[in-house]
Order: structure tokens, then C-alpha cells, then sequence
């Protein structure tokens, strides 16, 4: 069995495996430059994957989003320097204001230059930059499990997966730290964050071995988070964010209270949002193995997607009123792309 | 309710189809694990009444789409929902009456001031219904007489053309079968398309027909009728006229007819004299002067005139020669005016034939006249010629030496006569055995001359001979024929008492051979029942054998009267002639027994050829006649003839002038659950007032397109393409972001 060792310099080192199909050849390895990427072949009888991360996060994915820069909007809390805005004044080389002398102040802040003129104290502030803390809230509930013909066989909780994957690269790459949740009806894991290398490793560990299984509960979950997210910083939530839309906002616009700069990735099928299918089905709950409909989808269709539709207005506008990011997937696009996408679409905002 | 196309109501079983389809459907899901089920959940809580209403509603009509088809094309006809009959096309059957007394003149005056005949009167009639059927009804008209003739499938205006033709007829018809023609009328009327079904009977109700079994049949074909799937009705129209039904003794009338016509003799050669006797009957209480006219096919021959008294019947005469071979169709015609002018002409065939040749081979051949017992033969055999010098005999004949004739003569004899032949050589024998095997005739007449010894050494008849038995040498016996109650050859009372008068004073006798397969038929016999003329069968022909000789030498009996038809009637019968002959009568079927041929092509007069294929000796029906005159059957190259000419018997009964009774015919008409009409008029009024039973199927077929819209309707609601259009579009774009520092 031949595989490939990737070796990543700036976040990662670690050894993986090709599957017998590749998702990409073998040539466009060769030609990816080697300032980014380099990589060495070894053959070995037997091999073991280390990490089952792999199977999402794809060399190609890493490429596409490491040039990425993903800065928050609002100003945030972070314990070391940054890209980002600080709620901190502090020395900087990035002028902010001037400010009339107070008691109390540092003499040396004064600027005697503007004394000179004014003949009035002044002090002198300069903007401080942090890094962030982002978390990442990815749904592993029931629903998630749903692979449709348009999709590729990749369900949806994989492409929360990927996408989760990158946005973690993409974070501990701009050296913010990152954390992770999963959770179906209550918080299964949770992972605070960090910003060292190391700890992208355990943050995907954590993703590939979770599974799917239960019900949603987002409002609770949410709920549960504020005791987690006590300083300012992000949060992405990687759902379908099927269940109670008020519920759902109700947890946010809290979360949104307590500093939390929210992105919403909902993340859909095509068949959910299309429902094409035509003869009679038998349709099993994915979260509750007891409930299932044996219906004629052609008769429900116009009704199902008025539901759907309504659903997703809901959720459209629970977003726009709480000022959070909502990007509605599909399965069958290019996560990546998507990722691409939206940033710049946000740095354009 | 009943259905025209009763057969075709079966398709509605066809609903099942759709039913069964819905069920297998029903049975076959896929089944899928399923994330939004809130969505889905909510709709089926919102449409699962509504949606399952509306696909049942969709089965209901999927099963009544055959169900409606098919009971439209079944015709379905509900007959206690009324309709005017004015309004509603019919199928009408009339059957008419075609028989000898439908040609009685009426009473009533023609435009032309000509007497219309019952026939002429009821073709008027049935004009006129013809012409105010409803528009879309159909006619048929079916002649009643035998043997029936039916006109199916006209239009009531092009009927009415060819009834036209009926004025005109010439031919004649037999009495009328009613039974046979209701039931062609009935199975025409099955077949129609029509709701409405009528079998009118056009008749002028003959009471010697109507009063006996006509009756009772009458009643079973209305019951026959009213029993069928859309039930017939039936009614009379009569076709004599109230006076003519209140006339209750023919005799009353001035009524001249022909009884009967006979010919004699029954076969006649050409240039023969042939006599024809006609009885003719005088039915009024005056004398009347009747013409009477002789006339071979449309050729008149010979008029007499002849004075008939009072209820009294007299017979004429007349002397036909015919001129040429061939079978004629001869017609007696009385030029009388009276009433009933069908009765005064009479047809007949006669056979004409050409003269059987007769080789007469003399033992005993003497020059002086009448002395040898050939010229015996010969004076009865051909009389005409030898006595008066005419034309006229049977036959033609022939004498020779014994040893003056070969096989070469033969061939072109019919028949063969050896008088008082003393032997004949093995290769005579063998000649003539031949010769009687092909259908000759042949007749041995001993004489003195017979050498009995060496008759006796020959073969007999079961060796492929001619020996019937041994025979004594010739005695001296005195007796005279055994009388007998069924004499041979059909000989006439005077030529039998002639016969018992004979005296014989020699005879030969016989002892039958015990080894003949087929016993000999003895014609005459003696007192003592010894054989005086014997006969047996060989082959296609006979062989007879007469004990004595056939000149005065052993009996008288060429002295008789009796010798010349005996001498005929026993050549005729063992010559075999071409083809078997008989009369029958106008209407009657011609049946013959073919016993070898396997096809027969068969024209009757009147009519096309037909070929027909037989079974051998099984009778087969060859076709009845309705026009006189000959037909024959060609079975290979064998000829059977047959004519056909009106029945004297029959011709009788059919022309008695009483008709039922009004009342009479009113009991019989409700016997047979039928109205009773007089003219074309009171039908027709008769009809409009009725009612009939109305026809569904233009709602049926409006239903079954009513149902197509409605189940094109519901499968567009339920199908994909028509939510289509509330698909939302894809948010796969709608990316909602928030300006940066808005918090």
C-alpha cells in the first residue's frame, strides 16, 4: 500500500493517509508549490492513520483557505497580539485619538508636541491589537446524517466537518485560538480554546470521531454555551438549525448580548431544499428512530416547501434582527469555495 | 334496463384494472432516511385528509373510465324511461306475404283505373310507411312466400324503388312460411342498431292458412319475439280490403280455374306427339266460354276454346310436338277475366328426349313379314314409324344376324335384344356383359331355336356371365299370367286386363342359380309362379329374360294391346337413361341423393349457378325454386334435372277466395299480442303514439368525457409540475452579513 506523508510547516506535522481513490491525484500533489506544502513519499508495508482527520481536511482545502484572513468585526478580548482589534489601548503604532490629561495619567503619554502648540496637556492613545477567541459549535444531532443523491454520499454533519476543519486551520494559521462544541440535545464535547498548533490536532481528533446520533436541541445548547463564552470572540455555529427558529434566536440574541460575534453556517441537502422525490416513500426520522411517513412526496411537495420556506425566513430574519452572519450550504457545493466566498463577501461589508 | 350490445357490458369488469394497478403501487415504496422530518410532518398533518380524499377520488374515476366505455358501447336502453317514438329511429322487418292468393285483385280501383292485386295494394302500403320512418331508420322486407327471399339492409327510400319490382313479378311463390321467414325477419332485426324494433306482417289472412296452424304459430313467434334481449314488436297490416274479407262462399264469385295438367305419355321425343290433358273448373253458377292457349315458354302453340257449364269442370286437349331434345317448359293459360286471374295458368315440364337406340340381333330371321320374332320387337318398339310413317317413336331399331354384330355397334346402342338366339360365343358373352355393365338393357326372348344345353354351359352372372339359371328344354304348357295387385312397369288397367288374357301354349322354365349374390326380380309370372319375365341387375344396367318367344308361336300375346307398352315400358326400364327426373313443385326444395360425386353445380331457373360440395349418399338440398322451368345439377359430367312448376294440389287450397272474419282476425291479432291494422295510415298513427324505451349512451359518453377532464385535473394538482412553481429559490447565495462594528 503506497501512502503519502504531508508535513505542514506552520500549524502541523503529521503523517496520513491516501485513500485507494484518491479525492485528488497524484500529479497535482507534484505540482503544488513546495513553499506551501512539502511533502515526502515513504512506503511502508503496513500503516496505520494516526489521525482520521484526513479524510476531510484535504491538502487542496488547506491551500485554498491559507490564504485566507477571517477578522472579526466587532472589537474583541484576546490575551496576546493580533490581527485583530482590541477593546485595550495600549502602545501601538496605530494612532487612535487624542484625549485631554487627566490626573492620574502616565506623564510619559503626554504629547508635549501638541503642548507646545496648544499650550494644553494632551494624551496621546494608540489602538491595541489582540488575537481571538473563536469557537466552533458544530451540530452532530441526527438530522445531520442526511446524504442525498446530488450530494456525493457526504453527509451533512461531514461537511460541517470539512468546513469546521478549515475554519480551524484558517484560525490557529492567524494565530487566533480556537475552540470547539459538539452537541445534538445537550453539549457533548467541548474543547476551549487555544491558539497553539498542537491544539488543532485535538480540535480534529474531536471532529472526526464524533457521530451523529440524537435529537436537536440548538436553543439549550446555546443556552448551555453562555457559561462557556465569557469574553468576547467569535462563534460558528455549523448546523441545519432544524428545530424551534424562535428558540434558536432567543439563545443567540443572548449569546449576541454577551459579546459574541455569531456566523451561522447552515448547512442543507439539496433534496431538503428541493424535495424532488417522486414515488411513494417511506421517510424514517434520522433522529427519532419510531417516526416515519409513508406518503406520497408528489402530493406534499408544495406543502413541504412552504414549510421550508417559511423556516428559512424565519431563520433569515432572526439573523438579520440579531446582526448575525447566516450562510445558507449546500452539501453539494465546494466548502472551501464557500469559505472564499463568504470572506469576501464580509471584507466587501 | 337492457343493453343493445349486451355483450360488450361485460368490459366493465375493466375497472379492475386501475384497482389492481393502485394496489401494486401501493405495495412498492422506497424508503429513505429522512433528516427534516418537522417539515414534513407538518405538511402531512396539513394535507394528508385532503390529499388522500383526492386520490381516492383520482382511483374512483381511473375505475369508472372502463366502466363507462364500456357500458356506452353496450348501448345501455332503459325501457321504463319514455321517449316518443316519433322522434327515436326504427328498425323495421316487414314481412310480406308473397304467396299465389296475395295476387287476387282488390276491389279498389288503381289510378289508372286498373284492378290492383293484393300484392300491387300492399307495396303501396308499405310505401308509404317506408317513406314517414323516422330519419336513421333502417328497413328490411322479407318475402314470405316459399321459398323465402329477403331484402336486409336497405335504406327505407332504396326499399321502396325495389318494391316497385314486386308489381311486375312473374314469379310465384309457395304458401307462406311463416315460421322461417319470422325467424329471418328476428335475427335481421338482433343484428340492427336501432332501439326500437318492429316486425310488421303484410298479409291478406287466408283463413284456410290462418285458421289452422298459422294460429297457433303465430302465438309461439310472439312469445319468441317478446323473449328476445330488446324485445320485437310485431303487428298485421292487412292486406285484402273489408269487402273482400266479407265475402264468405267463394262460389259466390265468378271464378274460372285450372285444376290440373297432365301430359302423356310422360316422355316424348322430338317430332313425338305428345297430348296434354287440362282440367279445368267452372266455380260460378253461370256457364262460362273459356279461351284456352297452349304455349311453349312464350311461344303461343294452340288456342281452343271451351264452354264450361256451371259448377262443373271440364277437360281439354291439345297435341304438342316438340320440335327439339331438350326438357320444355310448357304453360296452359285460360284468357278469362274474373277475380282471381292467378289461377289460370298452369305450367309443366316434359322431358323430350332423343330415341333410344335398340339393336335387335334375330336368331331366327326369316324374309317374310311378320314372321320372325324380330319384326315383333320392332312393330312395338317403334309403331309411328313402321305403321303410319311418322316421326314420334321412343325408339330406333336395328336387326342383325347373330353373327352380325360386334363390339363397335354396341357402343353406340342403348339397348340390346336377342330373340330366339340359339348360343353366343364366349366373346359375345363377354361383349354384352359389358355392354349391360356400362347401362345398356338387355332382353334375352327364348325361342325354338334356344340350345338350352349350351345356355346353360354359360357363366353365370355371379362368374362375370350372363346365366341367371338353368333351363329346361322348351314344352308344350297351356296357361296364362298370374294376375296380380302391383302389376309391373306401371301398365294402365286396360293393358293389365289385356295382360290376364293371354294365353300361352310353350314355355321355357327356370331353376335360379343358388349362387347369385342378388336375387332376380321376377316381373311377371306364370299361373304356377314360374317366371315369365325375370330380370336382374348388373352393373349400371339390367338384363331381362323372357320365357317364351316374343312372336305367336308360344302365346297370343303379341295380339294383345298390351305387347307394345310391355315391350316399351320393360326397354325403358332397362336402358339406363341419362339422368333421374322429377317435378317439384314451386317452392319446394329440390333434394337429390348424388351417390359418387363429391361437387355439384347446381342452377335452378331464375337463379345463379352454385357449387356446392357433397358427402356421398347423403340427400343434400340443392335450392328451392320460385321461377318455373329446369334446373339442373351437373355432378361431374352426370346431369340431373328437376323442374319446377306449381302444385295442382296445392293451387287448390291456396286460391279459396275466404279471408278471416275483422273479428276473427282481431282474436287472432290478440293471440298473438299484435294490433291489427288496415292501411299504411293507422300504423303509422298506431306508431307515433307508442312509446319506446330511451337510449343512454350520448349521457354515457358525455359522463366518460366529463371524467377525463376530472382526472386530468386531480393528476395535474397531485403532480410535481404543478407545485413546481411554489418552489422557493435555492439560498444557496443568500448570504446575510452584519457591518463590521455595528456592536
Amino acid at each position: 500500500m503506497s501512502f503519502l506523508e504531508f508535513r505542514f510547516p506552520t500549524c502541523y506535522h503529521g503523517t496520513f493517509n491516501i485513500p485507494p481513490n484518491p479525492p485528488f491525484g497524484l500529479a497535482e500533489a507534484l505540482v503544488y508549490p513546495t513553499s506551501a506544502i512539502y511533502f515526502k513519499f515513504v512506503l511502508a508495508r503496513t500503516f496505520v492513520s494516526s489521525n482520521p482527520l484526513f479524510r476531510w481536511l484535504k491538502p487542496t482545502d488547506i491551500q485554498k483557505v491559507s490564504a485566507l484572513q477571517l477578522l472579526a468585526k466587532d472589537v474583541v478580548e484576546g490575551v496576546t497580539g493580533g490581527i485583530h482589534r482590541s477593546r485595550h489601548i495600549g502602545a501601538s503604532v496605530d494612532f487612535k485619538e487624542h484625549r485631554p490629561y487627566v490626573h492620574g495619567d502616565e506623564i510619559r503619554s503626554i504629547d508635549w508636541k501638541l503642548f507646545g502648540k496648544t499650550d494644553r496637556l494632551y494624551i496621546r492613545q494608540y489602538e491595541d491589537e489582540t488575537n481571538v477567541r473563536a469557537t466552533l459549535v458544530v451540530d452532530q444531532s441526527g438530522s445531520m446524517n442526511y446524504s442525498g443523491s446530488r450530494s456525493n454520499r457526504l453527509t451533512k454533519h461531514d461537511y460541517a466537518i470539512r468546513l469546521a476543519s478549515c475554519l480551524a486551520y484558517l484560525f490557529v494559521s492567524q494565530q487566533d485560538s480556537v475552540g470547539l462544541v459538539t452537541f445534538d440535545t445537550a453539549i457533548r464535547k467541548h474543547i476551549p480554546p487555544r491558539a497553539r498548533p498542537n491544539h488543532l490536532r485535538v480540535c480534529l481528533e474531536t471532529l472526526a470521531n464524533s457521530e451523529c446520533q440524537g435529537e436537536t436541541e440548538l436553543g439549550g445548547v446555546l443556552h448551555q454555551l453562555l457559561s462557556f463564552c465569557r469574553k468576547r470572540g467569535f462563534v460558528i455555529l455549523l448546523s441545519d438549525c432544524y428545530g424551534n427558529a424562535a428558540e434558536l434566536f432567543k439563545s443567540l440574541s443572548m449569546l449576541r448580548a454577551n459579546y459574541q460575534e455569531i456566523l451561522l453556517f447552515q448547512i442543507m441537502d439539496d433534496d431538503e431544499v428541493d424535495f424532488p422525490f417522486q414515488n411513494r416513500t417511506l421517510f424514517r426520522s434520522l433522529e427519532l428512530k419510531e417516526q416515519q411517513l409513508l406518503v406520497d412526496p408528489m402530493s406534499l411537495r408544495k406543502t413541504y416547501l412552504n414549510n421550508f420556506n417559511n423556516h428559512q425566513e424565519a431563520i433569515q430574519n432572526g439573523c438579520r434582527q440579531n446582526r448575525i452572519d447566516w450562510i445558507p450550504v449546500r452539501t453539494s457545493e465546494s466548502f472551501s469555495a464557500v469559505l472564499s466566498t463568504y470572506i469576501a463577501h464580509r471584507g466587501q461589508a | 334496463m337492457t343493453f343493445l350490445n349486451a355483450l360488450l357490458a361485460f368490459g366493465a369488469t375493466a375497472f379492475s384494472v386501475p384497482l389492481i394497478i393502485h394496489l401494486l403501487n401501493r405495495s412498492k415504496y422506497l424508503t429513505i432516511d429522512w433528516g427534516a422530518m418537522q417539515f414534513l410532518d407538518a405538511s402531512v398533518k396539513v394535507n394528508s385528509r385532503r390529499i388522500q380524499w383526492k386520490q381516492l377520488l383520482l382511483l374512483l374515476i381511473r375505475c369508472l373510465i372502463p366502466v363507462l366505455l364500456a357500458l356506452a358501447m353496450a348501448r345501455p336502453l332503459i325501457q321504463t324511461w319514455k321517449d316518443t317514438a316519433g322522434s327515436t329511429p326504427m328498425s323495421l322487418a316487414i314481412l310480406l306475404d308473397d304467396s299465389l292468393s296475395m295476387q287476387s285483385v282488390n276491389d279498389k280501383q288503381g289510378r289508372i283505373g286498373e284492378k290492383r292485386n293484393r300484392i300491387q295494394q300492399a307495396v303501396a302500403q308499405i310505401q308509404k310507411i317506408l317513406e314517414e320512418l323516422p330519419a336513421g331508420s333502417d328497413a328490411s322486407v322479407i318475402l314470405g312466400g316459399k321459398p323465402i327471399e329477403m331484402w336486409a339492409q336497405h335504406q327505407p327510400s332504396e326499399l321502396s324503388k325495389r318494391l316497385l319490382a314486386l308489381n311486375d313479378r312473374t314469379e310465384s311463390a309457395g304458401r307462406l312460411d311463416l315460421s322461417e321467414a319470422a325467424r329471418s325477419a328476428a335475427s335481421w332485426l338482433e343484428k340492427s342498431s336501432n332501439p326500437r324494433r318492429h316486425l310488421l306482417l303484410v298479409s291478406d289472412f287466408q283463413a284456410s292458412e290462418w285458421k289452422s296452424t298459422q294460429q297457433d304459430l303465430s302465438r309461439d313467434l310472439a312469445k319468441q319475439l317478446a323473449s328476445r334481449n330488446v324485445p320485437i314488436a310485431w303487428s298485421f297490416l292487412n292486406a285484402a280490403t273489408p269487402a273482400e274479407a266479407a265475402v264468405k262462399d267463394a262460389a259466390s264469385e265468378t271464378n274460372v280455374s285450372i285444376l290440373s295438367v297432365e301430359s302423356i305419355p310422360s316422355q316424348v321425343v322430338p317430332q313425338g306427339k305428345l297430348t296434354i290433358s287440362v282440367t279445368l273448373q267452372n266455380d260460378s253458377q253461370e256457364a262460362a266460354q273459356v279461351p284456352m292457349v297452349l304455349m311453349e315458354g312464350l311461344d303461343e302453340v294452340e288456342r281452343q276454346s271451351v264452354t264450361i257449364a256451371a259448377n262443373s269442370t271440364s277437360t281439354v286437349r291439345f297435341v304438342w310436338s316438340p320440335t327439339k331434345a331438350e326438357d320444355t317448359l310448357i304453360k296452359v293459360f285460360a284468357d278469362y277475366d274474373d277475380a282471381s286471374p292467378q289461377d289460370h295458368s298452369m305450367t309443366k315440364v316434359v322431358r323430350v328426349r332423343e330415341p333410344a337406340k335398340v339393336l335387335i340381333i334375330d336368331g331366327d330371321r326369316k324374309r317374310e313379314a311378320m314372321q320372325s320374332e324380330s319384326d315383333f320387337v320392332r312393330l312395338a318398339l317403334t309403331p309411328f314409324s313402321l305403321l303410319r310413317g311418322e316421326p314420334g317413336d321412343l325408339f330406333t331399331t336395328s336387326v342383325v344376324d347373330p353373327g352380325g354384330w360386334n363390339e363397335a355397334m354396341l357402343k353406340d346402342t342403348d339397348g340390346v335384344i336377342c330373340c330366339n338366339l340359339p348360343d353366343l360365343n364366349p366373346d359375345q358373352r363377354k361383349s354384352l356383359r359389358a355392354f349391360v355393365e356400362r347401362g345398356g338393357g338387355l332382353l334375352f326372348c327364348l325361342g325354338d331355336k334356344v340350345q338350352v344345353d349350351k345356355l346353360n354351359a354359360w357363366e353365370s352372372i355371379s362368374e362375370g356371365g350372363l346365366r341367371i339359371g338353368a333351363w329346361t328344354t322348351r314344352t308344350a304348357w297351356e296357361g296364362s299370367i298370374k294376375p296380380t295387385s302391383s302389376p309391373a312397369f306401371e301398365l294402365s288397367k286396360a293393358s293389365l286386363d289385356s295382360l290376364s288374357s293371354a294365353r300361352f301354349v310353350a314355355r321355357n322354365t327356370l331353376k335360379l342359380d343358388d349362387a347369385l349374390t342378388t336375387p332376380p326380380v321376377t316381373s311377371i309370372a306364370y299361373q304356377d309362379d314360374q317366371p315369365f319375365l325375370i330380370s336382374a341387375a348388373i352393373g349400371a344396367g339390367r338384363c331381362f329374360w323372357m320365357s317364351s318367344s316374343c312372336d305367336d308361336d308360344d302365346s297370343n300375346l303379341p295380339s294383345l294391346p298390351v305387347f307394345l307398352p310391355l315391350v316399351q315400358r320393360m326397354m325403358t326400364t332397362a336402358i339406363r337413361w341419362p339422368a333421374g327426373w322429377k317435378e317439384t313443385p314451386l317452392g319446394e326444395t329440390w333434394i337429390e341423393n348424388p351417390s359418387q360425386a363429391t361437387k355439384l353445380s347446381v342452377q335452378l331457373p331464375g337463379l345463379t349457378t352454385r357449387e356446392l360440395a357433397i358427402e356421398p349418399n347423403k340427400p343434400i338440398d340443392l335450392g328451392t325454386g320460385r321461377l318455373e322451368g329446369v334446373g339442373q345439377a351437373m355432378a361431374g359430367e352426370r346431369r340431373l334435372y328437376n323442374g319446377f312448376a306449381t302444385s295442382s294440389a296445392d293451387r287448390k287450397q291456396e286460391l279459396a277466395r275466404t279471408l278471416l272474419a275483422p273479428e276473427e282476425l282481431e282474436t287472432l291479432a290478440k293471440s298473438a299480442s299484435a294490433s291489427v291494422h288496415n292501411d299504411a295510415d293507422h300504423w303509422l298513427n298506431q306508431e307515433r303514439s307508442n312509446s319506446n324505451g330511451k337510449e343512454l349512451w350520448t349521457w354515457f359518453w358525455l359522463g366518460l368525457l366529463a371524467l377525463f377532464f376530472a382526472e386530468m385535473f386531480l393528476q395535474q394538482s397531485l403532480s410535481p409540475r404543478s407545485s413546481k412553481a411554489a418552489v422557493p429559490s435555492a439560498p444557496s447565495n443568500a448570504i446575510n452579513t452584519t457591518k463590521r462594528g455595528a456592536a
